[in-house]
C-alpha cells in the first residue's frame, strides 16, 4: 500500500509548484499549515466562527481555482490572507446593506466624534500580563464597526500601507487615515474603561 | 416441445457450469457468515449535560476519539443497540429512535450496507469495507448548533 | 491633511521629511498634541503583535474534506456552464472536473488505495460529505443541515425535566 507523502522538509513554494500542476495532496498540506491563519484572519473579521469557518474554506476553494495566478510576489500566506480578507469584507458589505445602522455608528460614519473623546493621560495597557493584553484588545475590537476594525487589523496585524488599504477597502487614503484615527482613539478609550472596571 | 436430456454435453456447457458452480461458491466464500454489529445513537452539544433521563456520556475512549474529529465539547448517549446478522438473513433493521433507525445488510466481499432511514426515507447508504478496524460514524446537523451521531461498530 | 491626521501619519512613517519637521514644531509647542502623540503610540504599540491567538474549531480530515467538496462542486459548475467556447473545450471541461473528482476521491482516502467497497449514496436533497479519520479508525459521513430538519435524538429527549429521574 503507498504510504502517504511526508511533506515535512518541503517548502512551501515547492507545494504551490505541485498544486499548480494539479496536485491536490500538496495542496492539502498547504490548507493544513495555514489554515488556523486563514481562519484567525476571518474570525477577527467577522467576530463569528460559523462565517470564519465558511468563508476561510471559501478562500481555500477560491485558492485552488486562482493558484495559476499565484506568481510568488508575496508569501504564499499573504496571497492567502488577501484572498480571505477579499471575501470577508464582500460578506460585511452585504451584510451591512442589510442590517440598521446605529446612530453611533453613523456618527462614526460621519467622523468628527474622536475630536470630541478626552485623550488618556495614563497608559491603559501598562502592567499587563501579554494574555491579559491580548484578551482586552480582543474585547476591545468586538466593540468598533467593521470599517474601523478592519483598518486596524489590516494596518497593524496585516502590516499594509494606507493606499494597500484604500484599495482593499475601496476608499480614499484619507478615509483610511480617519477610520484609522477613530479606531485608535476609540481603542485607547475602552481599553481605559476596561482598566477601570478591574480596579473597582 | 420436448426437451431432450443431453447425453454428451459439449465442453462450453461443461466449462460454463464450471465457471457458475466456481463463482458461486467464491460468493458463499467472501460473503461473511455472521457479524455482530452495534449501533449507537449519540448527541453532541457545546451545552452542559442535560436534565433528560435518557441521556448519559458516552464512555470516555468513544468522547475522545469523537473530539478528536467533531468540534463538540459533549457526547450524549441516547440509545444503543447489538445486533447479530446472520448471511441469510437478508437486512437487519435496528431502531434508535422514533424517527431513526438503520439497516443492516451483509454484502459480498465482506461489506456491509448501512442504510440510515430518517422518517421512513433512506438518508444515507453506505457501502463499508469490514475488513478495516474503522468504526462507521453517519452524523448530522441537529437544531441549535448541535449534533446528532450513529456510530456502528462491527465485528 | 489636519494636525490630528498627521500625527497620526508622523507615528505610521507616512509622512516626507519637511512634513516631518512641521509636525514636530507643533509638537513641541502645543502640549494637547503631544498628549494625542502619546496615546496613538501607546496604541500602536499595544495592538502590535498582540493579535488573539485563534485556533480552527474542525479536525484536518473533516476541514479538508469541506474544501475537497467545494472544489469538486465548482469544478461540476464549471464543466455544466454553457458558455459560448471551442468545440475542443466541451471534451476539455468534463475531462477536467472528472480529474478532479477522481483527485478528490483519491485524497478523501488519504492518498491510499481502498478495496473499493467504501462507497456512498444519498437523495438529491441531502448535503453529505464523508472522510477517514486514520488516526481515530473511523469513516465518517457527515450531513450538513444547517436547519436541522433531521432530529433523531428528538427534542423531548434532550430537555425532559430532572424530577423524571
Amino acid at each position: 500500500m503507498p504510504q502517504p507523502p511526508d511533506f515535512t522538509t518541503t517548502l512551501d513554494v515547492q507545494l504551490v509548484a505541485s498544486s499548480q500542476a494539479g496536485d491536490m495532496i500538496a495542496f492539502e498540506e498547504l490548507v493544513a499549515r495555514h489554515r488556523d491563519k486563514i481562519y484567525a484572519r476571518a474570525f477577527s473579521m467577522m467576530r463569528n466562527e460559523e462565517d470564519a469557518i465558511d468563508l476561510s474554506q471559501e478562500a481555500w476553494v477560491k485558492a485552488w481555482q486562482r493558484l495559476k495566478q499565484f506568481q510568488g510576489d508575496s508569501s504564499f500566506a499573504t496571497w492567502m490572507t488577501r484572498i480571505v480578507i477579499n471575501l470577508c469584507l464582500d460578506q460585511l458589505r452585504r451584510q451591512k446593506r442589510t442590517r440598521a445602522e446605529s446612530i453611533e455608528q453613523l456618527d462614526e460614519e460621519l467622523g468628527g466624534v474622536e475630536r470630541q473623546m478626552p485623550v488618556v493621560a495614563s497608559n491603559p495597557t501598562e502592567g499587563l500580563e501579554r494574555a491579559e493584553l491580548r484578551k482586552r484588545i480582543d474585547k476591545a475590537m468586538t466593540q468598533l464597526s467593521y470599517e474601523h476594525r478592519t483598518v486596524l487589523i489590516l494596518h497593524e496585524f496585516e502590516e499594509m500601507e494606507y493606499k494597500q488599504i484604500a484599495k482593499v477597502m475601496n476608499c480614499s487614503i484619507g478615509t483610511v487615515m480617519s477610520r484609522l484615527f477613530y479606531a485608535r482613539r476609540r481603542l485607547a478609550s475602552l481599553l481605559q474603561s476596561l482598566k477601570k472596571e478591574q480596579q473597582s | 416441445m420436448s426437451l431432450k436430456p443431453t447425453s454428451n454435453p459439449s465442453r462450453w456447457q461443461f466449462l460454463v457450469l464450471l465457471l457458475t458452480s466456481l463463482s458461486a461458491l467464491l460468493g458463499v466464500a467472501s460473503t461473511p457468515v455472521e457479524a455482530r454489529v452495534q449501533a449507537v445513537l449519540i448527541w453532541g452539544t457545546d451545552e452542559a449535560k442535560p436534565t433528560g433521563k435518557n441521556l448519559k456520556e458516552v464512555d470516555s475512549k468513544l468522547r475522545d476519539r469523537l473530539a478528536n474529529v467533531f468540534k463538540w465539547k459533549n457526547y450524549f448517549e441516547v440509545n444503543r443497540q447489538t445486533a447479530t446478522l446472520p448471511s441469510s438473513v437478508k437486512v437487519q433493521t435496528i431502531k434508535l429512535s422514533e424517527e431513526c433507525s438503520v439497516e443492516v445488510k451483509l454484502l459480498p466481499e465482506n461489506v456491509a450496507e448501512v442504510k440510515l432511514i430518517g422518517k421512513g426515507k433512506a438518508m444515507v447508504t453506505r457501502r463499508h469495507s469490514l475488513s478495516k478496524p474503522d468504526a462507521l460514524v453517519l452524523a448530522g446537523d441537529d437544531k441549535n448548533k448541535t449534533a446528532w451521531f450513529v456510530v456502528l461498530n462491527f465485528n | 491633511m489636519n494636525t490630528e491626521l498627521k500625527l497620526q501619519a508622523l507615528l505610521d512613517g507616512a509622512l516626507d521629511a519637511r512634513e516631518i519637521r512641521e509636525i514636530e514644531a507643533i509638537l513641541a509647542q502645543d502640549i494637547q498634541s503631544a498628549a494625542l502623540m502619546q496615546e496613538l503610540k501607546w496604541m500602536k504599540a499595544a495592538v502590535a503583535g498582540n493579535e488573539a491567538e485563534v485556533k480552527l474549531p474542525e479536525t484536518r480530515e473533516f476541514y479538508w474534506s469541506k474544501i475537497e467538496r467545494g472544489i469538486a462542486a465548482e469544478a461540476k459548475q464549471a464543466a455544466a456552464a454553457p458558455a459560448e467556447r471551442a468545440w475542443w473545450l466541451r471534451f476539455i471541461y468534463p475531462a477536467t472536473g472528472l480529474a478532479a473528482m477522481v483527485a478528490v476521491m483519491f485524497v478523501v482516502s488519504g492518498g491510499r488505495t481502498t478495496d473499493g467497497a467504501d462507497t456512498e449514496s444519498v437523495p438529491e436533497d441531502v448535503n453529505a460529505i464523508s472522510f477517514r479519520s486514520e488516526a481515530e479508525a473511523m469513516s465518517v459521513v457527515y450531513v450538513a443541515d444547517e436547519n436541522g430538519t433531521f432530529n433523531p435524538v428528538g427534542q423531548e429527549t434532550k430537555n425532559e425535566p430532572e424530577a423524571d429521574k
